[in-house]
Formats: structure tokens, sequence, C-alpha cells
């Protein structure tokens, strides 16, 4: 009964699954002989699991670490353009908004100054269009998708780019595609172990008719 | 899941203790050499820049490879400049990707273990000279190779299969170990090569398909190219040579150990390194003898940075050679989408390839050549980022409808070629730009000779072709341009010429008779696109002859050839 499995329109924002994520996490450690050279690496990291699963266990909202709330809004707004919703979860309900404040609090600190002037672009992209509009996040989806698209050659539009599709598919531990629903979206699954056939192509019986050469 | 516990040392060497042997940089090459000395009975401290990971510290996990700079050089520390010729400024570019750890590349590459063929060693003999390359003969044949070629194939563990490449050269032993199973995209690259008449074959792999000397087989888990390997079915150094090494006792593998000097005395000999700890603290290690193995850029870069009164030009410097003739391998590359399922994320990277256009019809003015493979190498954020045609959106509804439609059914060709040397493309020490610890930086200058930019474009045309025919639904190319480059090759070039040349045949440098380099500088030309295998057969090579000079007392004095 986990609720990120479920997509609701307004709170996909919220945080991990606090047990989900701390057992991301104990898997994580308890796998590793190296603990010490990973916590050189991830000690925020945790230290931002451990604060999302207290704020979500006090039922408090979604606190950042490195965004402004209204940054998580815009960003969170592009990132649904980017990879909208199908029959498979958009950016956000997979969590990209916490990836990235992740990303920017602990993992790739130096990326937030290019990171805050692509959402400066970004309204400033907006306003051009609807002078009156107060943010990009509160643009229609249709003037959203025109923005955008006036950017999309820019430095500022790759980057947030390139941070949607990391968090859609990164590995879940750094708090994007939640439960694997990045991966689920385009077939992939993560296994230690496969055994042939891998696909289509190599089944015996196709293998058998594709290439009358080959001696089983 | 493999469980390593990070062992203790097997011994351990004080900074003034006279050891042997310093091994710079613990790799493909550092770490044949490690073991091959150690075994001869050799006291050896090697000294590797980066951390001495373990299995159990590989995780699939995208992030922290490509982001996160775990296995390779760390731009935030070690920040490099590139520009296309010696009248530009060279502008801030990492362009140079290399393995950062115990094991090095050896730990991250796909593990394609191509042999040169013997025309690969006389390429001056069978071009002669071409306007604007460097072309040189090496001053060994593939015959004075074969022997450490097939002891890397046995030592290291090497899957494929003997005579099936009609191409390949002559050997003395089959493998040791079968290939392994064939993937979709091997089904595809069969059909199509066949119908074109060309003659694919099992891929020969570092990779162990069945389980061997203490290590078991590939699970097919597909984490290859980019990743270490949590099985250690991938026959890295760290998974093979750097063990046995240890095991000896007279082996310490000093990890977090940047080299920043090769030490000299009044007599041009070399007397140790110099290194910053992890604690950046600096160390003087005392060594009878050196041996770099820190590959086509580091190798440069430290020579070049040990430079004194005595060797104003860079240590083993006289020639001025030392950096030039950087290359790379080029190729092209192009992706096909099929009807069924492909799913190349599964297993090994690569199952078949082929070398029918291994040297080019003289007729058509191009030198060179180069081998094909169908592969798949993406994982999902790369995938989404790059892999779809070059025409289709990168955002919004379709992007995500095609991204989930081609990542499971996508497989990509992809040529690797021959690039020629030039005098002009080099390694230098930025004369500005700094790393962490204060020392110049990598500056790559480079550019294309004219005649790689006609093969690759031979090998897209030849890419296109087998896509089609494989029956890709559709097709798209990729830039020629790489983003990037990993194998760096020829900056201290093997040869006969102390003029002309920066070692000899074996290795030892025509400067310093107790400084010794191996690695992807040594190589002559570039061979057509697969130089780790060479590079650990150059190693097995230089270790016996290297060992036999320590033992006959040839440190002090060159031997016969001074």
């Amino acid at each position: 009964m986990n609720p990120e499995q479920t997509m609701r329109e307004s709170v996909s924002d919220a945080p991990p699954n606090p047990a989900r994520s701390r057992r991301d996490f104990i898997t994580l450690l308890g796998t590793t002989a190296s603990t010490a050279w990973l916590a050189t690496i991830w000690p925020p990291a945790i230290a931002d699991s451990r604060e999302a699963a207290h704020a979500a266990s006090q039922g408090q909202a979604p606190r950042y670490r490195a965004l402004t709330q209204q940054q998580a809004e815009d960003f969170g707004a592009a990132a649904d353009r980017i990879i909208p919703r199908d029959d498979a979860p958009g950016a956000r309900d997979v969590g990209v908004v916490f990836f990235a404040d992740h990303l920017l609090a602990s993992f790739s600190p130096a990326r937030k100054p290019a990171f805050e002037q692509a959402l400066v672009t970004l309204n400033e992209a907006a306003r051009k269009r609807v002078p009156t509009v107060s943010s990009f996040a509160s643009l229609s989806a249709s003037d959203q998708d025109e923005v955008l698209r006036s950017i999309e050659t820019t430095d500022a539009f790759n980057l947030l780019r390139t941070i949607t599709i990391s968090g859609y598919f990164s590995h879940p531990s750094h708090r994007g595609n939640r439960d694997q629903a990045g991966w689920k979206a385009i077939g992939f699954q993560d296994r230690m172990s496969w055994t042939p056939p891998f696909g289509y192509y190599d089944q015996p019986e196709v293998m058998a008719r594709l290439m009358p050469w080959r001696r089983t | 899941m493999t469980r390593d516990v990070k062992q203790a040392p097997s011994v351990r060497y004080a900074p003034g203790d006279d050891v042997d042997f310093v091994i710079v940089g613990a790799g493909a090459a550092g770490g044949v050499m490690a073991r091959e000395l150690s075994r001869s009975g050799f006291r050896v401290v090697v000294l590797e820049q980066g951390p001495y990971l373990r299995e159990s510290d590989f995780k699939h996990d995208e992030l922290l490879v490509s982001e996160g700079h775990q296995l390779t050089n760390l731009p935030s520390l070690q920040p490099q400049t590139f520009r296309k010729s010696a009248a530009d400024k060279a502008e801030r570019r990492d362009y140079l990707i290399y393995g950062r750890m115990v094991g090095g590349g050896s730990v991250h590459f796909t593990a394609n273990y191509w042999r040169f063929h013997e025309e690969d060693f006389l390429e001056k003999t069978r071009y002669g000279a071409v306007p604007g390359a460097a072309l040189e003969d090496w001053p060994i044949r593939y015959a004075d190779l074969e022997p450490y070629y097939s002891k890397a194939e046995w030592e290291l563990g090497v899957s494929g299969i003997a005579g099936a490449n009609p191409f390949d050269p002559p050997r003395s032993r089959p493998y040791p170990l079968p290939p392994l199973p064939i993937k979709p995209s091997g089904v595809l690259m069969e059909i199509g090569a066949r119908k074109l008449g060309w003659h694919p074959a099992p891929a020969p792999l570092a990779v162990i398909s069945k389980s061997y000397r203490g290590r078991s087989a590939c699970q097919h888990c597909g984490f290859c190219e980019l990743f270490g390997c949590e099985w250690k079915a991938k026959s890295s150094t760290l998974a093979t040579m750097i063990p046995e090494a240890e095991r000896t006792g007279r082996c310490e593998i000093r990890a977090n150990s940047y080299v920043r000097r090769i030490q000299t005395d009044s007599r041009g000999r070399v007397t140790g390194v110099v290194y910053f700890d992890a604690q950046k603290r600096e160390v003087m290690q005392r060594a009878k003898a050196v041996v770099v193995c820190a590959n086509g850029a580091e190798t440069p870069r430290l020579l070049l940075m040990s430079a004194s009164n005595q060797f104003p030009q860079g240590l083993a410097n006289s020639s001025g050679v030392v950096g030039k003739h950087l290359m790379f391998n080029g190729g092209a590359f192009v992706g096909g989408l099929f009807e069924h399922e492909v799913n190349g994320y599964k297993s090994v990277q690569v199952s078949r390839y082929l070398q029918d256009h291994y040297r080019l019809d003289p007729k058509l003015g191009i030198v060179g050549g180069g081998g094909i493979d169908m592969r798949f190498d993406w994982y999902p954020i790369s995938f989404a980022m790059d892999a779809l045609p070059t025409d289709a959106p990168r955002w919004g509804a379709e992007f995500k409808r095609m991204v989930r439609e081609y990542f499971t059914r996508t497989a990509y060709a992809l040529a690797h070629t021959t690039q020629l040397p030039q005098e002009a493309s080099t390694i230098t020490l930025d004369p500005e730009l700094k790393d962490a610890w204060g020392l110049p930086a990598i500056r790559t200058t480079f550019t294309e000779h004219p005649n790689d930019m006609k093969l690759y474009q031979f090998f897209l045309e030849r890419t296109l072709e087998l896509q089609n025919a494989a029956g890709a639904t559709r097709t798209w190319a990729f830039s020629l341009e790489a983003p990037w480059q990993v194998h760096l090759l020829g900056t201290c070039r093997m040869g006969n010429d102390p003029n002309a040349s920066v070692v000899d045949k074996f290795h030892r440098t025509h400067d310093v008779p107790n400084l010794f380099i191996v690695d992807g500088s040594s190589f002559v030309t570039s061979g057509t696109g697969q130089p780790t295998m060479t590079i650990q057969a150059l190693a097995f090579r230089a270790a016996e002859a290297i060992a036999g000079f320590a033992k006959r007392g040839e440190m002090v004095r060159k031997g016969s050839e001074s």
C-alpha cells in the first residue's frame, strides 16, 4: 500500500515513502564492505534520506534542502512537460523534484548556480510569452510547451532536460525513479543475472529459422 | 554477490626503502607489470592515483559512474583543456576519460579483446609516406608479440573461438574459454553481414564464459561498459593480476597516490618518484627503477612535469617526441530499430564482430581500416539522453513514446578504425590551468587527419548497409565527431631511433637506463580500434625483458645497445 504508487494530481511531490527509502540505503550500505569510502561520497545523501523520512513521519509538507518552494514548482512543471504522464507516470510522479534537490544538495552541488540560472531563464521566457504571469509553473500546459520550445536550444533547457531524464531513470537510491517506475516504463529491469534467450531473435526456434547456417 | 573484505596489503614498504621497482599506475598495463615483476622475485610498489575499490563497491548506478565519476578521472579536481591546433587558445574541456582506480581502464572497459594483425606493425612499409602523417613501422613484429597475446588470453581469461574470424592472425594457442552466448544483436548482425557476404564471428571478450581460476562465469547482468563487474567475470587487472601480485608478499599496491615527479640523480638516473598521498602530503618513494604505466595522457604529462636542469625538455625527451603523435581510434555509429525485442541491455555489450574491412582496398585511396560490431552500450539515462534518432523530439509526449518504444528494440552498429599519427596532435602541459594539487592541467591538441574523416565516412556507409541488411525498420547515423576520447595512444612512441622515439623495443627510455614506459603511449600506430589487448601483451613482453635486465644488472648501463 505504497501511496506513491497511486498517481495523484497535486501530491506527486510527496517525499518518498520513508520505510522504502531507508530500506534502499540499508541495502546499499549493507552490501558494501567499504562503507567508509561510500560515506565519503554520500554522507549528505544519508542525512538527506533521514531528514525526509523524519519529515514524512511528522506529516510535514515536502522540505527541500537545495531548492526553494518556487524553484521546486517551476522545475517540476518543466519536468512534467519534458517527460509528461501517459499510461506511465510523469516526471513529478516518480520524484524528479526530490531527485533534483538531492542532486544539488549533496551529489553535485557545483551544478546549483547553473540550475538556478536555468530557472531564471525559464521564467524570463515565461514572462515574454505572458507578461502578467507570476511564474512558469502558473502557465497552462500548452503555454509551458511554447515557452520550453522557445528556449529548447539553450544550455538552460539542456540542463533542465538532463536533470529530468536523470531523475526519471537513475537508480532509485537517488530519490527519483520511484518504485523503478521510469525503468518499468521502458522495459528495463535491474537484475544481477540473466539467462538466454535475452530477447526475441536469440530464441532457439527463431535462430533455427533465421540462421539456417547455424548448427545447433 | 561477491563479498570481498578488503585485505590488508601483504607487504608495506617505507618510502626510504630502495625497492626494486616503482610502477606508476595500476591499470591494464601496470597490473600486469606488478604481477609479473613481483612473481619474478622483485620488490614492487605500485602507485595509483585513484582509490582501491572492491567488487562490493560496484553498483548498477549510472549516476555514480557518470555524474559521480566513481571509476574515472575527476573533472572537478583534474580539469583539462582542449584545442584543435597549436594556433588556437586551448579552452576548458574534459576531452579525455581514463580509469582512475586500482585496475584502471581494465575495470570499466567493454572488454573487446582484439589482437593486432601482422600489418598493423608495418603500416609505413605498406603505405609509404602519407603527407601530414608520421607513419612508422613498429620496431617489433606480430611474431614478437604473439606469444604474449596468447599469454594475456590465458593469464587474464578471455572467451572466444579460434579460427571463427577468417581474418584473425596466426595464433599459437586456442582461447582458454568458449565464446559467450549470442545475443539478439549478434543474431541480427549475422543475418545482415552474411547477406552482404561478410564474415561475422563470435567477439573475443575479456569476460569469462565459464568459471576460471577461482572466478565465477559471467551472469549476463549487462553492466560491463563504464561499470565494474560485481561478479569478477570481467578479467580486469583488479580481478586477476593485482591479487596475484599481492599474494607474492613482495608487491604493495598504494592507492590514492598521485605521482607528480620522477626524481633523477646527477648521473641522469632515476632514483624514485615524488607523489602526493591521500592527505596531499608529498612523499618520495625510492626505487632502483621506475616503470610508468599511467596511460597515453598522464604518462607524457608526468615526463614533462619531471623536467630538470639536466632534462630541460622533460624527462626522457631529448627527442622532443614526448606527448606527440596522440591517437585515439575513430569510427562510425549507426542505430537501427527492429520489429521484435532485442533487449540489448542484457548480457555483455557485444557478441559478434567482423573484420572484413580491416585493410581497405588500395584503390579507394584510404589508409587504414577497421572492424565492426553490433552492440547496445546504453543504460536508461544515457539512452533517453542520446540514443534516439538525431531528428527525434528531445522532450515531450512523442519523445517519451519513442524512448519507451525504442529501448528494447534497438541495436547499434559500431565501427572502430585507424587514426593516423600526426606530429601536431599532442598532450602538453597547460601553461595556465592547474589541477587541485597545483600541477599543470593536461592540454590536448587534436585534429583528425583528412584521411581519417574519409575512413569514418567509408565505415558510416558500411554500418548503414549492415543495419539495413539486418532488417532494421529505421536507421540513423550519429555524428562522426567524438564528444570525448578513451583510447589514449602514441604519445611516447616506441622505436629504434633515439631521435625519433621515446622508448626502445623493450620499453626502456632511450635517455634513462632505469626508466621504462609501458602503456598505450608506446603505440607507434593506432591499430584498428581495440587497444587494450595489445597494451597488455606489450606489458607481459616488457615485464619479461625488464626482469631480465634487472637480474643481469643492466639497469645501470644500458647493455650493448648504447
